[in-house]
């Protein structure tokens, strides 16, 4: 298959002040088209900075990026917020839905960010919170829906809009490890069957080794990258 | 300062003895400066506009004031007898000393006209006239000393000469003379021509003068002058009622009380006790004018100081909600960590001493900068107010001084302090209420026990606002037949709530208060009542609070109507999703906008509709008549052969009569006209209420027949502040005579629309004839003629001898109505700081919300949100609330302005007028204002940058 992410010496300089803190030293890395990655690694070791650089949350000071053979960075913002829209799915630690929102109101909000029109968006969103076995909860707004709740509505905007990539940080960081059984397996049957390319950053055993391809980082740098057996938890 | 550091002590407490709290308080207070200048900013807009109002106020004061030094000096009181009886008061006052009294100074006077001719002989005409003036005699020796203070007296040097006159700089300024001009005096159909010796300044006692203008016309000549004018006049013959030539020499003793101009004042009740002692019998006046004077200054200053004070409250109130709407805001950013605070046993109580203390340290700030803005802002309001002084008739308009007393800066200071440190305190409170029904989770107890509390609390608001209705009523109070019907609605709201539907009962209740608010202040001067400026401060909270109240009710279907309309862009979704999400917050942000544009709408419309009323005035002022020509005397055969005049009604007039009210027993110096039947000879000026008489006609026929009847209007003594009728019909008041000290009590009749002719109460000749025996003349005439401009300029010119000086009522009424317009303007530029305020506070609020959000935005940039829609939601949002709340105020001032033309108000009948280019221009102005305070935050949440957003924990 092919690459749908290809990086290569990739660095990303965090400035406070006077101080200088180079989160990323010159990191290559690439994920084939329907590949599921963990990346883990002690805290502070540049997971987070990692993920929101490839994805093109944030800038980077070197290196090049390229996703679907387009050079992420040298992109326009808003082309590469148009194209998260249609390509990308993020799914973050809990609380990260829009307040005001109800349930089914937060998932289809990438659709119609993608375009989709606003009676399709519904039925998608309906379908996907349904999927993540929310069907019944449509309509509550997130203050009314548990941690582990919150975070099936969070799983479900990042793929209604299909896309091709998810990127997750911590996804089951504030679930219980049932719930994040639960959400992880939602996420590997995707993968499985829609060919979803998966990037995970986890501290979580478990959930690293469900993965096909562990990726391991300690002070901004990749120091292992190993293929894991399919479905070996 | 007392109030002030009362106030503050328990905080310093907190802040002193607890060392936590004082660390948290200062902290947060100090954590984020640009917050804090922002709540500040909010917090000082009370102390601005009560400073302001007290600044005012003090200028006003300081400004009649000035009038104790420009006119009367050392003179405290003044003692007043036809000259026949002049060596009667010489004997009397002969060998006074008091110890109160320092000085007496004897004084003759003479109204005359002047002016200078173009050429000799009998039909010379005038090359410029100064019909109203005065020629005084005095011993210039004695008068320089005259209560010690050579400078207070403003007389200095040698007296005039025989044929010589010291002329003040008003009415040589008038006349166009120098020092060696000549220049003449007319009265009583004599003559005498004077050479100026000197032109005086007008200080003290050169100024010494009693008519309405601010300017003294007088001139000083040599003993002998005025006998010389007044030579042939008969004084017992006036007695027998016969007409004078022309008002009558007076001769006066002026007393100076010991001390200063103003502390002199000080002594005048026992003065006068010993001058009424000595005088005991005689046919005089005691006349204490600096006191008087000095006490009109007072209740000047303090009247447009509570007038302004009423009006700025309306912007007070926006910016209470202001403070409430940003207070909450940075209790609900904090929650989580208040929350854990509490987790670690910080008690509900020291939660609520953090969190007032931090606002007392905001509040003491803003209170100190509040006092300076505030003294600015009452700076720029002098200015106005001195524009539209200088843009009147000179002569009336009280020259205006900025002054300020340390006091006032102090009330303004304290008072700003007092609303801010509750605002603060009442939010702290109720936000930490809400954290810990939320924290401890027991949400059932807490109903039940608020549910009996909210029953038993809905019944006492309702049972009270019953009460103060039907007393309301009966007492003809404006203030409480507004607020009563509203209370109980409010009551009725609050006991219901828990029991039926929520909806209905609010939209009931609401929809009740409402309705009421709008047609509850013609109602109320239908049954009598007179509305002062709180009226219409209440009437306003009555229209507003509910309004919003109903409208945040029926806020999401408002919401999916507007998106149904606009189709379902998904920034429009996001920009409504918030303001109709935290209902509460957007209620406060509405109420905070819509009083100000209503009140904002409502004193434009009034003050377009007094605008295209002048014609209407100019009937109901003159009825038939088109000039009020004032004349000494009046010669009605001559005028009416004049060409062009149709009519002529001699009115008797006198500008001092001392009116006093038999209900407050306090003695005013007021005009009083006499008319008789002529009057009725044309339509008459309207009568606003014709008591029990059927007709207009009835009733002047009624004054006319009786001689002890009256009509006056609702500014009868009352000329400053809002017309205020201190006395209604069927209520009764003595007028006397100065210089006699005849009196007469009368009974008012019917109200007369308002007196903006300066002819005082109406009653018949043969009424002022009784109570001014010696002095009642007719020296004023309703005439009515083809060409009033014509007629006015060709009198004048004509009678200068008279002192003849005319008016048309048409331009009389323009000249009023536009100076009223000007107030309404001034009002207005003051008022339109609280739309600086709600443009600035949506400004605030939006900054705020951008903080808050920064999480949610950066999840939304993730997912795919562009930058640009970003920020256009956050307009979106600011613009929702703005534009309704624009249609609210907007909407409300034009109905309760439409409400007041169903019936008679403020003395008039007004027709429905919108100035519709302003009502534009303020929506505009405002929904512009408001996007342009979100640019600011909107662009900064563009800016958010999703990777640095989402690492935000809070
Ligand atoms: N905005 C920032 N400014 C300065 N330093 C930062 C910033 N963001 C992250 N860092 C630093 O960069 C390094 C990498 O941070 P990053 O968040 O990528 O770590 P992480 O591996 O995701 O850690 P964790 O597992 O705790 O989430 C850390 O040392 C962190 O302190
Ligand atoms: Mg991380």
């Amino acid at each position: 298959m092919s690459e749908i992410l290809v990086a290569t010496g990739v660095r990303k300089v965090y400035r406070t002040g006077a101080e200088e803190l180079e989160a990323l030293r010159s990191v290559d890395f690439s994920v084939t088209e329907g590949e599921w990655v963990s990346i883990m690694g002690p805290s502070g070791s540049g997971k987070t900075t990692l993920l929101n650089c490839l994805s093109g949350l944030d800038e980077i000071d070197g290196g090049t990026v390229s996703i679907d053979g387009r050079t992420l960075h040298s992109m326009t913002d808003a082309e590469r917020t148009s194209h998260r829209a249609h390509a990308m799915g993020f799914i973050f630690q809990a609380y990260n839905l829009i307040p005001v929102f109800n349930a089914v109101e937060n998932v289809e909000l990438p659709l119609l960010l993608a375009g989709v029109d606003a009676k399709t968006a519904r039925a998608r969103a309906t379908e996907t919170l349904d999927r993540v076995g929310l069907g019944a909860r449509l309509k509550n707004r997130p203050t009314e829906l548990s941690g582990g709740e919150q975070q099936r509505v969070t799983v479900a905007r990042a793929l209604a809009g299909r896309p091709k990539v998810v990127w997750a940080d911590e996804p089951t960081g504030a679930l219980d490890s049932e719930t994040a059984n639960v959400v992880m397996q939602l996420l590997g049957e995707l993968n499985r069957t829609d060919g979803l390319t998966l990037i995970v950053v986890t501290h979580d055993e478990e959930v690293g080794r469900s993965a096909q391809r562990l990726v391991s980082m300690r002070d901004g740098r990749i120091v292992s990258d190993e293929s894991l057996v399919v479905g070996a938890s | 300062m007392i109030p002030a550091i009362v106030l503050s002590l328990p905080f310093i407490y907190i802040l002193a003895t607890k060392p936590v709290l004082r660390r948290l308080a200062i902290r947060n207070a100090t954590r984020r400066p640009r917050e804090s200048a922002l709540v500040i900013a909010g917090s000082l807009l009370g102390t601005a506009l009560m400073t302001a109002s007290f600044v005012v106020g003090d200028t006003l004061t300081s400004s009649v004031t000035a009038l104790a030094y420009s006119r009367y000096g050392p003179i405290d009181e003044v003692i007043t007898v036809l000259p026949a009886d002049a060596a009667l008061l010489q004997t009397r006052m002969a060998g006074l000393s008091h110890p109160d009294i320092d000085g007496s100074l004897e004084i003759s006077t003479l109204d005359v006209s002047t002016a200078t001719l173009s050429s000799n002989g009998s039909n010379a005409t005038a090359a410029s006239a100064a019909p109203r003036a005065q020629l005084l005699e005095l011993d210039f020796a004695k008068a320089s000393v005259f209560g010690g203070d050579a400078k207070a007296t403003g007389i200095m040097g040698a007296g005039p000469a025989e044929g010589e006159a010291v002329v003040l700089e008003a009415l040589a300024n008038r006349l166009h003379i120098r020092a060696g001009d000549s220049f003449t005096a007319f009265a009583l159909g004599n003559q005498v021509k004077l050479r100026v010796q000197r032109v005086i300044r007008q200080t003290g006692l050169a100024g010494f003068w009693r008519g309405r203008e601010v300017l003294s016309y007088n001139a000083f000549v040599a003993p002998g002058t005025i006998r010389k004018l007044a030579a042939g006049v008969d004084v017992q013959a006036l007695a027998s009622g016969k007409v004078a030539k022309g008002s009558l020499p007076l001769f006066m003793v002026a007393i100076s009380n010991r001390g200063g101009v103003e502390s002199g004042a000080a002594h005048t009740k026992e003065v006068s006790a010993e001058l009424e002692k000595r005088l005991k019998g005689l046919r005089t006046n005691i006349s204490p004018v600096k006191q008087t004077l000095l006490d009109a200054a007072r209740k000047a200053g303090e009247s447009l100081q509570q007038l302004y004070q009423t009006i700025g409250s309306f912007a007070v109130f926006a910016g209470i909600l202001l403070l409430i709407n940003i207070f909450t805001m940075l209790a609900d950013e904090r929650k989580s960590e208040l929350g854990m605070m509490r987790a670690m046993g910080l008690k509900r109580r020291s939660l609520v001493a953090t969190f007032a203390s931090e606002g007392w340290l905001y509040a003491i700030v803003a209170s100190a900068i509040g006092t300076v803005v505030g003294l600015g802002i009452g700076r720029l309001v002098v200015e106005g107010a001195g524009r539209i002084a200088s843009s009147g008739s000179s002569d009336l308009r009280t020259p205006i001084n900025f002054h300020f007393t340390p006091s006032s800066l102090q009330n303004g200071f304290v008072i700003g302090l007092f609303i801010a440190i509750a605002t603060v305190v009442g939010t702290s409170i109720s936000t930490s209420r809400f954290n810990i029904i939320s924290a401890i989770r027991d949400l059932e107890r807490s109903k039940v026990r608020g549910g009996k509390f909210r029953s038993a609390i809905g019944s006492l608001v309702g049972l009270s606002g019953l009460a103060l209705a039907v007393g309301g009523f009966a007492a003809k109070q404006a203030t409480t037949i507004m607020a009563g019907p509203a209370l109980l609605a409010l009551g009725v709201a609050t006991f219901l709530n828990r029991k039926q539907s929520h909806r209905l009962v609010l939209t009931l209740c609401a929809g009740f208060a409402v309705v009421w608010g709008a047609a509850g202040v013609p109602i109320a001067i239908g049954v009598g009542a007179a509305p002062s400026p709180t009226v219409f401060l209440i009437q306003g909270l009555i229209l507003v609070i509910p309004s919003v109240m109903l409208l945040s009710e029926y806020q999401n279907e408002v919401g999916h109507g507007l998106a149904r309309i606009t189709g379902r862009r998904l920034a429009m979704r996001l920009g409504l999703a918030y303001p109709l999400a935290r209902k509460q917050r957007t209620a406060l942000t509405l109420a905070q906008f819509s009083i100000v544009v209503f009140i904002l709408t409502y004193i434009s419309v009034i003050s377009s509709m007094f605008e295209g009323q002048a014609a209407a005035f100019t009937k109901d002022l003159g009825g038939g008549y088109n000039v009020v020509l004032d004349s000494n005397p009046i010669d009605v055969g001559e005028l009416k052969a004049t060409a062009g005049v149709t009519a002529v009604a001699p009115i008797v007039h006198t500008e001092r009569a001392s009116v006093t009210p038999r209900s407050t027993k306090e003695a005013t110096e007021w005009p009083m006209a006499g008319i008789d039947e002529s009057f009725l000879n044309v339509t008459p000026p309207r009568l606003t209420d014709t008591g029990k008489y059927p007709t207009q006609r009835a009733a002047y026929e009624a004054l006319i027949a009786s001689d002890h009847f009256a009509i006056v209007d609702d500014r009868f003594l009352s000329r400053q502040g809002p017309p205020a009728a201190v006395v209604g019909i069927g209520d009764k008041f003595t007028v006397k005579d100065p210089t006699s000290g005849t009196s007469r009590e009368l009974t008012v009749i019917a109200k007369s629309a308002n007196d903006l002719l300066f002819n005082g109460g109406w009653t018949s000749a043969k009424a002022m004839r009784a109570i001014f025996p010696t002095t009642a003349l007719a020296s004023r005439a309703y005439i009515s003629t083809t060409n009033p401009d014509a007629f006015v300029a060709a009198i004048e010119a004509r009678d200068f001898r008279k002192g003849a000086s005319a008016v048309t009522i048409s331009g009389r009424v323009n000249e009023q109505l536009a100076q009223q317009v000007r107030f309404f303007g001034l009002i207005r530029s003051f008022l339109s700081l609280g739309l600086v305020v709600g443009i600035a506070g949506i400004g605030v609020i939006m900054v705020r919300a951008v903080r808050e959000r920064r999480r949610q935005v950066g999840v939304l940039r993730a997912l795919g949100f562009q930058a640009n829609s970003v920020s256009n939601a956050f307009a979106i949002e600011a613009g929702f609330v703005a534009a309704e709340g624009i249609i609210i105020g907007v909407a409300l001032g034009l109905i309760s302005c439409w409400t007041l033309t169903l019936s008679e108000s403020f003395g008039q009948k007004f027709t429905f007028v919108v100035p519709v280019g302003t009502v534009v221009l303020l929506m505009f102005a405002t929904m512009v204002g408001s996007l342009a305070a979100t640019i600011g935050p909107a662009r900064s949440a563009a800016k958010i940058k999703p990777a640095v957003a989402l690492r935000i924990t809070d």
